[in-house]
């Protein structure tokens, strides 16, 4: 990958949506991982640092100590504003519902609430400021559909959603993120200890392969397994990509009439100033 | 013959701001032709909105002023044209405030995130035009990513191509232009001045990096991704 021109192109990307769009100031979620750094020092190196305000929300007794610590220090270093806001209370909401209804605590239900918990943070944030929320999804995520809908996916603008996983490493070594941060293991830390790779099945050296073949190249599964790649982990990348394609659009909206809105027949610029 | 290139940065929609950075460039530069990028008039890529009458009216109101705006001097500026009850993306060519000519794009990309079929009807006519004693043939984007059309200019005298084009970025895409260029070249050993739009739309981010192409080199070219005016003898 030539690094500094897709820095360039994604900068002129970001600088543009806003420009164009009359928006000036933009809010992130940092966790101290790798996806939100970049992120940030993209956000950034388009917008200067007076227009990014970033948000530490750490699940108090979850999210490491070492990853508020690289957040906290990476905002520092780029010359942010940053807000430490805790989200526990959010999820002893969804908790005391349990408790009233007496219902069991489900694992996927809890770890999303938390992804949207976050979500409500930057958007109210968002809002404060008039302005955009920058996501921080990447090419794989966005393929295997590993993020929360209306979650860690909700945002105004993908800055590194055309970017797999290990672009994005390769992305950050070349704009100065801390090798604290590029050596960490990806993780939602959703639930304690989890990491994306043990979740996935495989490393995401593998992962990208995988998905560069299937996705850009035209690889059938069978092709790529003949390969030599592990026909469990094809199947798993395969089945994952098709299966949440629902994530990465907005909700199915049933036609019945001449003109709708369904994304199939309606495709109206977003920065568009035409006023007739 | 001092032509410019004019690598601009529209906004889709801002009809009226648009036209207006195309006359004040059009006034401001000293050179015998000011070459805009494919669509500027509306910005790439107006999408649906090409399918609003009153979008394309008010393009067209827009290019009937630029053209005003031409004297002693011509501009090549890329517009919406609506002609016999279909449209066409198109390049008119002006100058002393009328038209000379106009090119209707030959080859309209439907790949990938292009859609132009949808909108566009196809030209079939490789457009040349005279100007000073010389000949130029005009192409827009796609059609000089194919041998035909250049070939086609080429035989019926142009001694110039001039190609104005909205081409979106993705790794390894300025290779890909300049050799495509450049193989033209190779077949015409005509030169080329190719324009294209610069900045992004919607997360598509155009290349910039126009250029001059003679002797099969690269002789100028401009910034990637913002704008610029560069100016080049042909």
């Amino acid at each position: 990958m030539n690094t500094k021109e897709v820095c360039s192109a994604l900068t002129s990307g970001i600088r543009d949506y806003f420009r164009k769009n009359n928006f000036r100031k933009s809010v992130i979620g940092l966790s101290g991982g790798i996806d939100s750094s970049v992120a940030a020092c993209l956000a950034v190196k388009a917008l200067g640092s007076r227009n990014v305000t970033a948000i530490l929300m750490p699940e108090t007794g979850v999210t490491s100590k070492n990853n508020i610590k690289d957040a906290e220090n990476l905002a520092k270093k780029l010359k942010i504003d940053y807000h430490n806001i805790q989200i526990n209370d959010s999820i002893q909401y969804f908790m005391n519902i349990n408790k009233s209804l007496k219902i069991k605590n489900n694992i996927y239900a809890a770890a999303n609430a938390k992804a949207r918990a976050r979500m409500l943070v930057l958007y109210y944030f968002a809002n404060l400021n008039n302005a955009l929320v920058i996501g921080t999804s990447d090419k794989s995520e966005i393929a295997l559909g590993y993020m929360t809908k209306h979650g860690d996916n909700a945002a105004d603008i993908l800055v590194i959603g055309d970017l797999w996983k290990t672009e994005v490493i390769e992305l950050g070594k070349f704009l100065g993120v801390p090798s604290s941060i590029l050596r960490k293991k990806p993780s939602a830390e959703l639930v304690p200890g989890q990491t994306a790779e043990k979740e996935l099945g495989a490393p995401y050296e593998v992962l990208d392969k995988i998905l560069k073949m299937h996705i850009e190249d035209d690889f059938s599964a069978d092709d790529i397994i003949k390969q030599g790649f592990s026909r469990e982990t094809v199947r798993n990348v395969a089945d994952r990509i098709r299966l949440n394609e629902h994530k990465r659009r907005t909700a199915m909206l049933i036609r019945v009439s001449e003109r709708s809105f369904h994304g199939m027949e309606w495709r109206m610029p977003i920065t568009n100033r035409f006023k007739g | 013959m001092k032509i410019a290139l004019a690598q601009i940065n529209p906004i889709v929609g801002d009809i009226e701001g648009n036209a207006g950075k195309i006359i004040s460039i059009i006034k401001k530069i000293k050179a015998d032709v000011v070459v805009f990028p494919e669509l500027s008039i509306t910005g790439y890529s107006p999408q649906d909105l090409l399918l609003n009458r009153n979008f394309v009216d008010e393009n067209m109101a827009a290019l009937k002023k630029i053209i005003k705006n031409t004297k002693n001097k011509a501009a090549i500026v890329g517009f919406a044209g609506k002609a016999n009850g279909s449209l066409y993306n198109s390049a008119a060519v002006a100058g002393n405030e009328q038209i000379i000519e106009i090119h209707r794009k030959i080859c309209l990309p439907n790949y990938a995130i292009f859609d132009e079929k949808r909108w566009f009807k196809e030209g079939t006519y490789a457009t040349i035009f005279e100007l000073s004693g010389k000949r130029i043939g005009v192409s827009i984007c796609e059609d000089i990513w194919f041998p035909e059309t250049t070939k086609r200019q080429k035989d019926k005298g142009a001694e110039l191509i001039i190609n104005i084009s909205a081409s979106p970025y993705r790794k390894g895409k300025f290779e890909q232009i300049e050799n495509v260029l450049k193989q033209r070249w190779g077949e015409n050993k005509i030169p080329i001045i190719y324009v294209n739009q610069a900045g992004a739309q919607d997360g598509i981010v155009y290349c910039g990096r126009s250029m001059y192409l003679k002797g099969g080199k690269i002789i100028k070219k401009c910034r990637d991704f913002e704008e610029e005016i560069l100016v080049v003898e042909a």
